[in-house]
């Protein structure tokens, strides 16, 4: 739209001017990118989204129900009720999953506040602005998620039986079903972030935030992992209770009422269930969004700075553990470091916190399997189950901490490490320290309780000695070539080996686990072999740590980011630069 | 004209500004002086409409600038105290944000954007992002988008804070060619050489309470001291700072 004036509306009018300012705000997400190439990032995202959704809807067409249809002569005869469920599922997931990945961008930040509110705007405008962008945003993540799967498999399940009319209809139904689970559960995440703003002090909520976002990130995940297997339970239970638990069946009895057969394929849940979950979110979500708004912006400079006291008990115990740990005062220095950085740092802790949040979904998923298939027994037999969860949380918890120590927690503040002439491999030290405090210790905590509880000691000790030795090998391992001083060197994401070397992380993390707990079920019984095995997985420890000092003392830690050959090669605009970048 | 009215603002149960009164008039250069924690940037942020006073008055042009903010931010510049800008932004893209948000014709707009960047040397990283720009750099952006609307009242908080010598230079004229187009100029700064030969009136703030309001040569005369830094000195540092030293001296021996 042009006026006069030759002025298009969107530059004209501050409400479509910030509406767009905020959607191209969701694109500069700090923990998908610190620092930059935003853009790319959450654009592979959305191009990816569509992915899963288009391989099971082409499975479907060529695989599934091209027989079925054969077979009975007549779509609405086919029971696609699980498959619908399992998209509706999927995109609900994946909704909330990004809702969580989003969850520090849903309301306007610091900037925000510090750039726009001294600007002649109303406080209505702003939030009108952000509430529009928040909605466009989820809207186009919802059409891409359902982009590819919301036309083929509508063409899947009604094949050449269908008249175009019943293919448009069940492409409506697709849609509106999906999209309805979707803007639930999108809802209910903004409300419950408004309600957890409105009720608790803005230092209270930066803390439970993060295990907020954790807590949600395990049940999502855990939730995926175990769909297939949900789905069948709920389908095959007689237990009306467990139907109506069943978010997703909320909406997929959605999906069968427009396509009229509701009858045939019902369970006992009724559609307007789904109809007044949507509209209880859209009431709770608008509520505390509306209260939370207003008191979140005079957070910022109402209040002075609340930054986290490292004076609390815990804090203290932590440091205390320092000074015995470590005499030297590098050790002290880094140990401290890291806690405090992980203890403090919200980017930092939630990179960490997600970490926690995908080995404890995949944990539970594992747990829940077991459980579904042997019941309240398999607990208490030794498993491959079981001896892999200490494997799981240990490998995906060093990964987070790896991850975390290559994202600089001030990148301004490194100055002081680069002045200062300290011994690399003392300073390692004290890292290390923390790895175990972090990781190590919580974990084999956890798990030495659980399995004496199942097993009892005597049948627990041993695996968790080797269990236990397996996790410092890969700790060190992990560590061995690492060149930097955690948090203090730039963050290239385009350094991103992830891009590259996924297939090997995920190949490594399933032979950790496979392997480790193999080794363990194979050595339990043999006394000789498990004793070999030990002293040989200490002697390799041992040569892990003396080949890192050894590293340690000829390298000079590095504190600016070199993208790597092979991701110039690959990314770099003209490939004669890249060459050249290579040479180099 | 912006008069202030016994302004305060109180934490929980801690009073940061106490009883704040003063008047800045058009064409001056009003210096806001004290030491950190004196209570100078919560002032300027109630000045800005940022925060809310517990009690007291500002007013602009005798009108309560909360009875309608919205029109008294179309008529201030307002430069913080630290660079905050949207790093994934040019310095041209921010600029265009800023001036549309402001309601600025877009050829007006344009020209003045791309003069001012020429003016303060950025025209040529106009397009590079903010990220990558330095912590003066940053400066010139953000003084430019105060400057912007040419607004009738500028605040200025460590406005000299990252810049060079050749753009802190440009900037001292400039806020005393401001001052001579008849702008009124709140200039809070540590900085009191700058604030001695810019300011034609300085308030010296202390523990959140007015210790001096008046000119320089003024305060000078009925001080019996040479230079503001003495004034300061004298009204609000209790301590030996000769001694401080000295005793600093000892502790790196230690």
């Amino acid at each position: 739209m042009v006026d006069n004036s030759g002025i298009r509306w969107r530059d004209r009018s501050p409400y479509a001017l910030l509406t767009r300012h905020f959607f191209g705000r969701f694109f500069d997400n700090e923990f998908l990118s610190p620092g930059g190439e935003m853009v790319v990032s959450v654009t592979q995202i959305l191009a990816l989204l569509p992915v899963p959704g288009a391989v099971l809807s082409l499975y479907y067409i060529f695989m599934k129900y091209a027989f079925l249809i054969v077979k009975v002569h007549s779509w609405a005869a086919v029971d696609s009720w699980s498959d619908r469920c399992f998209f509706v599922s999927f995109s609900m997931i994946v909704t909330g999953l990004v809702t969580l990945l989003y969850w520090d961008n849903l309301f306007p930040d610091r900037k925000d506040f510090l750039n726009l509110v001294p600007l002649p705007l109303g406080l209505r405008t702003l939030f009108l602005a952000k509430v529009t962008s928040l909605l466009l945003f989820m809207g186009l993540f919802s059409v891409m998620i359902n982009a590819v799967s919301g036309v083929l498999f509508p063409l899947a399940a009604t094949m050449s039986h269908a008249t175009s009319a019943d293919s448009a209809r069940f492409l409506v139904a697709h849609f509106v079903s999906v999209v309805s689970g979707s803007a639930f559960v999108f809802l209910l995440l903004v409300g419950i972030q408004g309600a957890c703003m409105t009720l608790l002090s803005r230092r209270l909520f930066r803390r439970v935030s993060v295990i907020i976002q954790s807590t949600l990130l395990v049940l999502l995940l855990s939730f995926f992992l175990v769909l297939s297997d949900l789905i069948v339970a709920i389908r095959g239970s007689h237990n009306e209770l467990y139907q109506h638990l069943f978010i997703p069946a909320w909406f997929t009895a959605l999906y069968d009422r427009i396509l009229g057969i509701e009858r045939v394929h019902a369970t006992s849940v009724s559609w307007q269930i789904a109809g007044l979950a949507v509209a209880a979110s859209v009431v709770f979500a608008a509520v505390f969004y509306a209260l939370s708004y207003r008191r979140y912006l005079g957070q910022f400079h109402d209040a002075p700075s609340t930054s986290g006291s490292a004076a609390n008990l815990v804090g203290r115990l932590v440091s205390r553990l320092a000074r015995v740990l470590g005499k030297e005062p590098e050790q002290a220095a880094a140990f401290d470091f890291v806690i405090a950085t992980f203890g403090r740092s919200h980017r930092h802790r939630m990179v960490l916190g997600s970490c926690l949040g995908v080995a404890l979904a995949f944990c539970l998923a594992a747990v829940f399997i077991l459980v579904t298939r042997e019941g309240q027994a398999g607990l208490h037999r030794v498993s491959l189950t079981l001896l892999g969860l200490p494997s799981i949380l240990c490998f995906f918890l060093l990964a987070g901490v790896r991850f975390a120590f290559t994202i600089p927690s001030e990148l301004s503040a490194n100055w002081i490490f680069r002045t200062t002439v300290f011994r690399p491999e003392i300073y390692w030290r004290g890292v290390r320290a923390a790895v175990w405090t972090v990781v190590l210790i919580p974990v084999f905590t956890l798990t030495t309780a659980l399995f004496i509880f199942f097993w009892g000691w005597a049948g627990a000790w041993r695996f968790l000695l080797l269990e236990s030795v397996a996790a410092v090998i890969l700790m060190e391992r992990m560590f061995l070539d690492f060149p930097k001083i955690p948090f203090t060197c730039s963050y290239l994401p385009g350094k991103a080996d992830l891009k590259l070397r996924w297939p090997v992380y995920v190949i490594s993390f399933l032979c950790y686990v496979i392997f480790t707990g193999i080794f363990c079920w194979f050595l339990q019984p043999r006394p000789r072999a498990y004793w070999i095995a030990l002293v040989l997985g200490i002697l390799a420890i041992i040569r892990l740590m003396h080949n890192r000092k050894q590293g340690l003392r000829t390298s000079t830690p590095i504190y600016d980011e070199q993208p790597g050959t092979e991701i110039l090669t690959l990314f770099s605009r003209s490939p004669r630069a890249s060459m050249k970048l290579c040479r180099e | 004209m912006l008069e202030v009215r016994r302004l305060t603002k109180i934490y929980s149960i801690r009073e940061v500004v106490s009883d704040v009164s003063f008047k800045a008039y058009p064409g001056q250069v009003l210096g806001y002086l004290g030491p950190n924690g004196a209570g100078k940037s919560t002032t300027v942020k109630m000045l800005t409409g940022l925060i809310e006073p517990t009690r007291g008055d500002v007013l602009h042009k005798g009108r309560d600038i909360f009875a309608n903010l919205i029109e008294y931010k179309r008529r201030i510049g307002y430069l913080p105290e630290s660079p905050d800008l949207y790093g994934y932004l040019s310095a041209l893209e921010y600029l265009q944000l800023v001036g549309r948000l402001r309601g600025l014709p877009s050829k007006v707009l344009e020209t003045k954007i791309n003069e001012l960047l020429r003016l303060f040397s950025l025209f040529q990283q106009r397009k590079t992002a903010i990220a990558s720009y330095s912590k003066g750099m940053r400066q010139k952006v953000l003084i430019s988008a105060a400057l912007l609307h040419n607004p009738d009242l500028l605040i200025f908080d460590e406005p000299l804070s990252g810049l060079d010598v050749t753009s802190a230079l440009v900037f001292k004229n400039l806020v005393q060619a401001l001052a001579n187009d008849g702008k009124t100029i709140i200039y809070s700064s540590h900085v009191l050489e700058v604030v001695e030969k810019l300011c034609s009136r300085v308030i010296i703030l202390h523990e959140g309470r007015v210790v001096a309001d008046d000119s320089v040569s003024n305060l000078r005369n009925l001080m019996s001291l040479p230079s503001l830094e003495k004034i300061f000195t004298q009204l609000v540092v209790p301590e030996d700072t000769e001694a401080i030293a000295q005793q600093v001296v000892e502790v790196m021996k230690y």
